[in-house]
């Protein structure tokens, strides 16, 4: 069950990824990504990672996505612009490391994690995406970083209001 | 679960915390009718880099490590900090310049700046990955939006764009390496990195192989290391001249502290395997950076390249790995501060509000026009180019000497070639100061603003005091030699 | 199977009622097509431009502000979960990331970010 599972939310995925590249109108774009974002909340959850699952829909499928729509609408792309395409250098290197990466996926899905090595980690594996266990850690042991995050975040206001506001006082 | 509230010390973040408290002051004032006290602004600034310089000298006698194992204010961190907080105290000073007064809101600016150090120390500080991040991140964010501080200019807008696209794409690398690093090890503290490369060999897993890899990536982009340097032209030259030095000689010093922690207690048992990699970034990031320089006319354009050039050499002392390594690093690392912001903030003394004189040509003469501008420029290009007895000199022959103690003798010969090679264009601005008449009709130039006079000198005189008596400092950055 | 069946079961469940709604209408509604039908409706005018003009950046900035306050609530949600155990410890940390943001906040509201200029 949780095999068949995972083979339908992986092929949703995909399927998100491949529409967001192939669509020519960009809202169509950043909906099927949502789609694909919707497919790996899925699979995280099935991983046990409630925490990162939830994260998942609410910061990207949720405001992520809506600042991605502003934008197109901002922005107001129609359709995408087709340039003309030529062969360039860029072009050759762009599909051999493409390639590159192919191989590797598929070399890695025959092989197994083996070929990675070990994977180490402080807690198992059923508990280290539970809530409680992450906000154990991120409220003692990285207390400090969380708390710089908020300077971080309010550097980040900052900067938006910086920018996108037409008359500042 | 029991969890375990980690040691609070706040002597720790003492110098972050004074300017965080200074930045939010700031931002609240920049909401009121005081937004354009400049004096007021000016006090709040300058008294909480005071604070935090007294935080920084004070931690030197008593090092401190605190938030289960996230900082540690050891004498490497004061070093690097000292270097960081000057950039930021100059840089403060130098923003009062002419043209820079006419359209920055000041409260604003101020506070982007000190937050933008706070992230900068926290990387000088910083013991896990982590925090590394989130230092790393805090400056960037703050240096994107000080990069776009001329919004009506879009060379300035366009800096701030490429920094931002590039500094997020880079981010991307960084935070993909620690993430693979802690699948590796378990761990993001940098010194149980350390004991798990000490039994597992630094290619033990590909995993955390890669993880390296990936994090020097990061890190390529961040201090501009050929063949991750390509932002850094576009980005100095459109961003506000005085933000352009604070972010070539604050994220420079900041960056390369956290790197040589990495380097010498996470990756360290095994560095010699890295050693090849970083030896040949080294050589290309001196010679490109040079080379390019050599046929820039736009001053802000050479001093980007320059720029790159310095990391280079400071990527020399790094290669090297020895007992000298540390103590040469933040030598290099303050002279290159002085040196660097001094020359950035003498072409921002000279840009008027209708005028930017930032091509060579257009310094014809300066040296009898404004001789004491003149004077201070041509000590920064002699600093910047290495001759005695200014201090970067010494910091040249510092980071060579590491070199060579650690048997590197071929480096150290590439390093002093390439540094020849800049001699060239640092004495061609020299040249047009004082030995070019100006063409055309004479230029206004605009009256020195005291606070960017103060500067200057104060610039000036660390860059030779440290050139004439460099034996005392380097004594003192001996001992700081040892890492907590 | 954990504790996201349920979520996956009604997942699956709005799923069928949406497609079986839809499938119903489609079967058993009346279909007359004519070429006024097809027509956009706007109050009974003749619409004189094209709907998705360009959206003003002031959607932007409120958007942005939106995200970075989704990413506070994000950190919350951990707290709660643990914040007995925590303490009073705990309860500081959390009231120095509001007081920040809440500074982020007024920094916003003073500078008219929220206004519709």
């Amino acid at each position: 069950m949780t095999a068949f599972l995972f083979y339908v939310f992986a092929a949703l995925a995909v399927a998100g990824g491949l529409t967001l590249i192939l669509h020519r109108n960009p809202v169509y774009s950043a909906l099927s990504l949502i789609v694909t974002m919707f497919s790996l909340a899925a699979l995280f959850a099935m991983l046990d990672a409630q925490f990162l699952a939830i994260i998942q829909v609410l910061v990207y499928a949720g405001a992520v996505m809506v600042l991605f729509l502003f934008v197109i609408m901002l922005i107001n792309v129609r359709l995408e612009q087709r340039l003309p395409q030529r062969f360039t250098a860029q072009t050759a290197v762009a599909v051999a490391l493409g390639i590159i990466l192919l191989v590797e996926v598929i070399q890695i899905g025959l092989t197994g994690s083996k070929m990675l090595g070990p994977v180490a980690t402080e807690l198992s594996a059923k508990e280290v995406g539970r809530v409680q266990t992450l906000a154990g850690l991120l409220f003692t042991k990285y207390v400090l970083p969380f708390e710089v995050a908020t300077i971080l975040l309010l550097v980040a206001i900052v900067g938006g209001i910086y920018f996108a506001k037409r008359k500042l006082r | 679960m029991s969890l375990t509230i980690p040691t609070v010390n706040l002597a720790a973040i003492g110098p972050e915390l004074a300017l965080t408290v200074g930045a939010l002051i700031l931002l609240l004032l920049s909401l009121g009718r005081y937004r354009r006290s400049t004096g007021l602004l000016l006090a709040v600034a300058l008294g909480s880099l005071a604070v935090a310089f007294a935080l920084v000298i004070a931690a030197w006698k008593a090092p401190v490590e605190a938030f289960a194992g996230s900082v540690a204010l050891d004498r490497f961190a004061v070093g690097f900090s000292l270097a960081i907080l000057s950039a930021a105290t100059l840089t403060v000073l130098l923003s009062l310049n002419e043209l820079e007064r006419s359209y920055l809101l000041l409260a604003d600016y101020y506070g982007l700046v000190l937050f933008a150090t706070v992230g900068m120390l926290f990387l000088a500080s910083a013991t896990s990955l982590v925090m590394v991040f989130v230092g790393l991140e805090t400056l960037s964010i703050s240096l994107y939006v000080l990069a776009g501080q001329r919004r009506t200019q879009a060379s300035s807008l366009e800096a701030a764009l490429k920094y931002f696209l590039l500094g997020a794409f880079a981010t991307g690398f960084f935070l993909y390496g620690v993430a693979l690093i802690y699948g590796a090890t378990g761990t993001l503290q940098l010194r149980e990195i350390g004991t798990y490369v000490g039994t597992h060999g630094i290619f033990g897993s590909p995993l955390f192989a890669f993880g390296v890899l990936l994090l020097l990536i990061g890190f390529g982009f961040k201090i501009a290391v050929v063949p991750f340097h390509m932002w850094t032209p576009d980005v100095y030259q459109g961003a506000p001249t005085p933000v352009s030095g604070f972010m070539a000689a604050g994220s420079k010093a900041a960056a390369f502290a956290a790197l040589v922690r990495i380097v010498f207690v996470a990756v360290g048992p095994t560095v010699v395997n890295w050693t090849a990699l970083l030896w040949v970034l080294a050589v290309l990031t001196m010679f490109v950076g040079n080379v390019l320089a050599v046929v820039q006319d736009n001053v802000k354009r050479m001093l980007a390249y320059s720029s790159i050039a310095h990391a280079g050499y400071i990527l020399v002392a790094i290669v090297a790995a020895n007992d000298l390594t540390n103590s040469s690093v933040i030598f290099y690392v303050l002279t290159y501060t002085f040196m660097n912001v001094g020359a950035f903030g003498v072409l921002s003394a000279l840009a008027s509000r209708d005028k930017e004189a930032l091509d060579v040509h257009e310094l014809s003469g300066v040296g009898y026009q404004k001789p004491l501008l003149g004077l201070a420029m041509a000590i920064f290009m002699f600093s910047l180019a290495g001759v005695p007895p200014t201090a970067g000199f010494m910091a040249k022959f510092y980071v060579f000497s590491a070199a060579v103690k650690a048997g590197y003798i071929w480096l150290a010969i590439l390093g002093v070639v390439a540094a020849m090679i800049s001699v060239y264009y640092y004495l061609r601005v020299v040249v047009y100061l004082y030995m070019r008449e100006p063409d055309g009709e004479t230029t206004a130039w605009p009256r020195l603003v005291p606070a960017v006079g103060v500067a200057l000198g104060v610039a000036v005189l660390a860059i030779l005091g440290m050139g004439v008596w460099p034996g005392s400092v380097m004594g003192m950055l001996r001992q700081a030699a040892a890492l907590l | 199977m954990n504790d996201f069946t349920p979520v996956l079961l009604m997942f699956l469940f709005v799923a069928f009622l949406v497609l079986f709604m839809l499938g119903l209408s489609l079967l058993l509604g009346p279909k007359k097509k004519s070429a006024v039908k097809g027509e956009p409706f706007e109050t009974g005018m003749v619409p004189f431009e094209l709907p998705g003009d360009r959206f003003s950046i002031r959607f932007y900035v409120i958007a942005l502000l939106f995200i970075v306050f989704d990413v506070e609530l994000v950190f919350l949600f951990p707290w709660a979960a643990v914040f007995r155990q925590l303490g009073w410890f705990g309860f500081a940390e959390m009231l120095v990331f509001i007081v920040i943001l809440a500074l982020g906040l007024i920094y916003a509201w003073k500078k008219g970010a929220l206004e519709w200029e």
